[in-house]
Parts: structure tokens; sequence; C-alpha cells
């Protein structure tokens, strides 16, 4: 190639890569990636506030008020920008409320550093060792299991205290680690309470399940959620059989008709499907174009049927499948959560809209990480000196007990004074779509309506 | 274990699925094997099709079928010009060829990137009234939607054969294509053909991205991806510069993919496309319907 050619080709790629950058971040973030840009630090609650109608409060904050730095590390570009974007927006207003002292509790104000994965474990790893340069006292991350393992490990050789919110693999809380600590439920977890759920709901439906399948995208999410619904399946359905298991490689799938055609000759009695939306709604259409439903589709793990876009894409098809949740704005209503609502208006008056299992979900682990800071400040630890700080917040992380109630959103409380740090606490409802809403409908006991099982036949909706 | 109606289900759909691919390959056969440029953003078309479908559609509310027509024609003009920017003033240097392929990767991040800010890495779909209505014949049910892709794409196939057999403009691309010194010679317009080529190209991607999108709900900035490696698989398959090709070579990678994931599993499924289409290019590196290339 000549000079010329090389210089033009050279530019196309520059420009690309610069548009590229500001693609990283639509919405309210401005997305970090280079070295100059987190060394500005990003002071998120202003560009939160800004957006508000409210005038900002931090600004009148007293200026006494120690301000503490914590490292965000989230896939705001590349496969899973979406959810890294949505668990951003949590965090940015549960850092807001703090920094506007609607916790009388915390008494600091945190500072947000944001780092983006780009959904790549090597990316995670290198911006988290420049977090730890940075000067930050813990990290909250990292949405993708595959993601959030690698980094964790490395927050825990450089004693760097680590919030896990919403990844759900086991083997993150399972390596004795003792810089790491996860608020949300693990994968076995959500299986075991997938299967709880329902066990319960065939039971007060007076049907037997015989048998049923699993169907899980190939990657860390859905392989370890379908190894917990093997390990629990038999206590749940001891007279069920698995009569089909396989998984498919969500990014590359172009057709689910085999695996529709396949269930449809074995007739499973429910279907648990692990799924991020595209296939999900893939597989709701292939059974309808094959004609075949189970008594039970249940989206297992919380994936792709949790999300409203699951229900806006399939319109009346997407009725009666059930989906585990994390959050419903449902749970407002009830007497013991009603009080957090003001959590989700101000949520709507940001971004137009309630709230979502990953926004909430991310906002309790921020909560959480600010009730051990404060606990760190008040026994006399220095921020200051970064590295005892750092581990003066590990210790106080691990005394951290709030009871159900107290816990801001959700229906559980945090407990991670356990060994391995997994909060035991931490439960998934289950929701079924019922004309076109998430209505929740386990534990029964809480649900406002009742589940519809089995599900009618395509033909007879 | 799947009775015998299912495998014939199975290989209706797959079949389905491989006139599809062929249908994404058309494009990207016509530059790569007629104008022997690379285009890597041939993905990044069939996206910006796939998109101009779901807005079309869900702002206007216009059938899919007149998006079709209006992504052609818009992703023609986009291809013209790509064409003008990125590929006319490297194509004859020398190296040309190489150059394209770093030159439409950086139109690829542009439009990968743009999808990104305009429209949200989130995937989406539209509700329409073709995927949802069924044919079925002998028990074999295939959605109306995936039945027109797999019609047009074979009347586009043999549109575009046609077109460069008979008409004046498509012999010129195929003189271009085999003699660019012989057809200058001869007083055709290179650059005009090339970027007409490149152009028509172009706008069958953004066609074959409408079609797509009326049944595979995954809209998204990255969509092209997988289609793109089908697409690629499909035009070596079929051996460079064969139109006809490309439908039999997307068939028969559709139905490899279908019952290779019926034999072994779903994480299978690509790996044994790759198989194949290795054992291909070792048997027949020309491709199953391509022409040895002969040393002049």
């Amino acid at each position: 190639m000549d000079t010329k050619t090389w210089i033009l080709a050279i530019v196309l790629l520059i420009v690309g890569l610069l548009v590229g950058y500001f693609a990283a971040g639509p919405g309210q973030v401005k997305t970090v990636t280079t070295t100059k840009m987190v060394e500005k630090t990003v002071t998120v609650t202003k560009t939160v506030a800004s957006t508000t109608s409210q005038p900002a409060q931090t600004t009148t904050a007293p200026a006494k008020k120690v301000e503490v730095k914590v490292g965000i590390l989230l896939p705001l570009s590349g496969g899973s920008a979406f959810s890294g974007q949505e668990d951003l927006r949590g965090i940015q207003l549960a850092a807001l409320h703090i920094n506007q002292s609607k916790y009388p509790n915390i008494k600091f104000t945190m500072k947000l550093v944001i780092a983006d994965t780009q959904t790549k474990q090597d990316v995670a790893v290198t911006e988290l060792r420049r977090l730890a340069q940075e000067g930050v006292v813990a990290i909250i991350g990292a949405y993708n299991s595959a993601v959030t393992y690698p980094s964790a490990a490395e927050a825990e050789r450089i004693g760097l205290p680590y919030v896990v919110p919403e990844s759900v693999s086991d083997k993150i809380t399972a390596q004795g680690w003792k810089y790491v600590f996860r608020t949300c439920a693990n994968a076995s977890k959500y299986a075991y309470d997938t299967l709880w759920a329902m066990a319960d709901i065939a039971k007060a439906n007076g049907v037997e399940v015989k048998s049923v399948a699993l169907i899980y995208e190939n990657s860390d999410f859905g392989v370890t959620t379908t190894e917990g619904l093997k390990k629990y399946l038999s206590k749940f359905f001891p007279n069920a059989k698995i009569v089909h298991e396989e998984s498919y490689p969500a990014e590359e799938v172009t057709s689910m008709d085999d695996m529709v055609a396949k269930l449809k000759a074995e007739n499973p009695d429910i279907v648990f499907h692990v799924a991020y939306l595209k296939d999900a709604v893939l597989f709701v259409q292939t059974m309808k174009k094959l004609n075949w439903y189970p008594k039970a589709y249940v989206g297992a793990g919380a994936g792709g049927q949790t999300r409203v876009e699951f229900i806006q894409q399939l319109g009346a098809d997407a009725n009666y499948v059930y989906t585990q949740t994390e959050w419903q704005p449902d749970f407002l209503n009830s007497k013991a959560l009603g009080k957090w609502a003001w959590i989700n208006d101000d949520f709507k008056k940001l971004y137009g809209r309630d709230m979502v299992g990953s926004s909430a979900l991310n906002y309790v682990g921020t909560y959480v990480l600010a009730v051990a800071i404060q606990k760190a400040l008040d026994s006399g630890a220095n921020p200051n000196d970064i590295k005892a700080f750092r581990k003066a917040v590990r210790d106080a992380l691990e005394t951290i007990k709030i009871p159900a109630g107290e816990l801001p959103l959700m229906p559980w409380g945090v407990d991670l004074t356990v060994p391995n740090h997994q909060n035991p606490e931490a439960a998934v409802a289950m929701a079924q779509i019922l004309e076109g809403k998430f209505r929740v409908v386990w534990p029964i006991e809480f649900a406002p309506v009742k589940a519809v099982f089995p599900a009618p036949s395509w033909g007879k909706r | 274990m799947i009775e015998l109606s299912a495998y014939t289900q199975l290989l209706v759909s797959y079949a389905i699925l491989g006139g599809v691919y062929g249908l994404t390959a058309l494009g990207l056969s016509l530059i790569w094997g007629v104008m022997k440029a690379v285009n890597w953003a041939h993905g990044d078309f069939l996206m910006v099709g796939m998109y101009t479908a779901f807005w079309t559609v869900t702002l206007f509310g216009i059938d899919p079928y007149i998006a079709a027509i209006v992504a052609f024609i818009l992703l023609g003009l986009i291809g013209m010009a790509t064409h003008i920017i990125a590929i006319e003033p490297v194509v004859e240097k020398p190296g040309g060829h190489e150059a394209t392929l770093l030159t439409t990767l950086g139109i690829s991040v542009i439009l990968e990137s743009l999808a990104l800010i305009l429209w949200s890495p989130s995937p989406r779909s539209y509700q329409n009234v073709y995927k949802d209505t069924f044919l079925e014949v002998l028990g074999i049910r295939t959605s109306v939607a995936e039945a027109i892709a797999f019609v047009v794409s074979i009347a586009s196939i043999v549109a575009v054969d046609q077109f460069l057999k008979r008409v004046r403009i498509g012999k010129a691309i195929r003189a271009v294509s085999q003699n660019p010194v012989g057809a200058r010679v001869v007083g055709i317009d290179v650059p005009k053909i090339r970027l007409m080529t490149f152009g028509l190209g172009v706008g069958l991607a953004g066609m074959a991205g409408v079609l797509v999108s009326t049944f595979y709900p995954n809209i998204r900035p990255l969509a092209g991806y997988v289609w793109d490696i089908a697409s690629y698989v499909v035009v070596i398959f079929a051996g460079l510069g064969t139109i006809y090709g490309v439908i039999f070579a997307g068939i028969i990678i559709g139905v490899t993919e279908g019952f290779g994931t019926i034999v072994f599993s779903n994480a299978f499924r690509q790996i044994l496309v790759y198989v194949v289409f290795l054992a291909v290019l070792l048997l027949r590196p020309q491709g199953l319907f391509g022409k040895a290339l002969r040393r002049v």
C-alpha cells in the first residue's frame, strides 16, 4: 500500500474510535475509558443532580463532610453495555441520596470513579488496578460474573474491598476471599427459589410435575444457574425427570427451531430457560411457530424474561411466562416496603420510568457499602491512610447486619457476618406475566394475584 | 426421540434459514466476488437495514416490506457514499484490496458506534403480522415472515444473476471484475461501474437486514456480526463470484447447522458449520460452485 492509502485507512479508524468513545456512554453517564479521563474523576453526583429539576443539594452540604472515593467497575460498552448502564443508574441514585443526606446514618460524601470493563476480563482487571491507584476505598461491580470473578480476585490480592451487588456466579463467594462481599443472592439461591416457587405454585394448583427440561445460554450465567437447578431439583420435585437439557451460544444463535422441536417431542411439564433478552424472545416466538407450550415456561436466573422489553416485543405472546424477579415496583405497594417509594419516585424523575431489578440491586449494594464506610469512619479510621482505611472498610463490611425492612427497596435483609460473605437473606421472588404485566405470584402469601398453571395452549388464548 | 415429522419440520425450517443466509450473503458476494473488494462493514449495513425497518415500522406504521424498498434505496446511497470515501481512493493502488479491508473496518466501527449513540445497545424487535401468521402444510409450520424472506431471497438472487448477464450495466460490472484494464480500453467508465456495484451490494445488504428483522428479534448495534460471519462462510463456500452458488451454499450451511444441533447439541452449531467449511476449502478451494483460478 502507498502512503496515501495508509493515511486514509488510519484516519478512518481514528474517526471510528473517536465516535466509539462518545458512543460508549449514551444517556446521563460519561463513560470513562482512558487513563486521562479516569484521572479526572467523574463526580457523578453532579451529573445526576444537574439533570433533575431540583437544585443539587450536594453543593449545600457542609464543607466539613469527608469525601470518600468509590470505584465503579461496569460494562458500559460491549455486549453488556445496556445492563451496565442500568446498574450505573442505580449506583448514581444511591450516591446522590447519600450525598443529599437522605440517610441520616451516613454522613460522608461519596464520590464515584467510574471505569468501563467493556465486558472484558482483562480490561476489568487493568481498570481495577487503575482505580486502586486512584485511591478508591472500595469497588462495586462488575455485572457479568465472568468479569467480576477475575477482577474480584485481583481486588483480594491488593486488599481492596469489593462489593458484588448483582453478579450471581457461586464461585465468586466460594473462594474464602476476605475482601469480597456479595449482597445479592447467588446463582444457587436463584435456582433454589425458582424451584421452590414452581413447586409451591404447582401444588397450589393441584398439578403433579413429572418432567422438566433445562435450556440455558452457555456462558457463566446460564451454566451456573442451571447447575443450581439440577442440584435442588430432587428436593422440590422428587418425582420429576429431566427429559431434556441443552445449552446454546446466545450471541450466535439464529434459530431455535431444533430445541423447540426436541422439547415438543419430549413434552416436559416445565421448561426452565436461562436466557438473555433476544434469545428469550426468539424462544417464545419459536414455541408459537411450532405450536407448543409447556404447562409452565419459566425464565430462571432473572435474565431476559424479566425485562420490560420482553413484554413490549412479544405483546400478548409473553403472557403466562414466569420469570424470577429481584424487584418490582409492586413491592412498594406493600406495607413493609411502602416507605421506600420515594427512591423509585426520584428514579422516575430522572429516567421517566420505574427502577428495574438491576438498578434496585445496585442501589442496595451501594447503600450497604456506604453503611460500612460510615462504620469505618466512626471507628476512627483515617480515610487519608488509604491502605489502613480499606482494611477498616473490609472489617466493617464483615460486621454488617441489616434486618429486612431496614434495607431500602428490598423485601429482605443483609447479613455479611457469614464466613463466605454471601448474604444468605437475599431472596428472589417469582412473577408471571399476566395481561401484559409482571405480577408477583410467589411467595404465595404475599402475592396479589394467583398464578395461572398450567398455561393455556396457543390455540386457547 | 424426535419423530420423523419433526425432522421434516426442521429440514424445512433450516432450509429457509439457509435461504436467508444466501440473501444476507448476496450483497457481499457481489462486492467481494465480483468487485474483489472486501467489505468488512457488510454486517453493519445489514444492521442499519434492520434499524431502518424498526424505525419506519414503529414510527410511521408502514409495512416492513415497503421498508425493505426504503432500506434498499437508502443503503444503496449510503453504500455509494462509502465507496467514494473508503473504496475508490484506495482500490486501484498497489495492495488496494487489502486496503479496502482496513478502510471498511473503519466504516464498520463508525457505523456500530453511531448506532450505539443513536439507538442504545438494547436489543429491539417490532411486532408484525407476518411473524405471527403461520403457514401449515402437512403438519409443517413456518411463519409467513420466514417464507417471504426465503422467496425474496431466491427472487433477488435470480434477479441479480440475470442483471449481471443481460443488462448492459450488469455486463459492464462483469467486464470490470474480469479485466479492469480491458474494460477501460473498450470505453467502460470503471470507477462509475464500481460505484454502482458497491451501492447495489450495500443496498442488497440493507434489504436483507429488513427481511431478517421481520422474524429475528435482535435488532441492536452489533446484530450484524452473526449474519456477517454466516455471509462470509456462504460466499467462500459458494465460491467467489458465483451468484447462484450463494443460495445453495446458504441452504447447505443452514441445514448442516440445524442437523448438527440435533445430532450433537446447540453448543456445536458453529463448530459443525466450520468443519464442513474447512473440508470444502481443503477439497475444493475454489468453493463449491466457483471456477478454479488459472495461472496466466
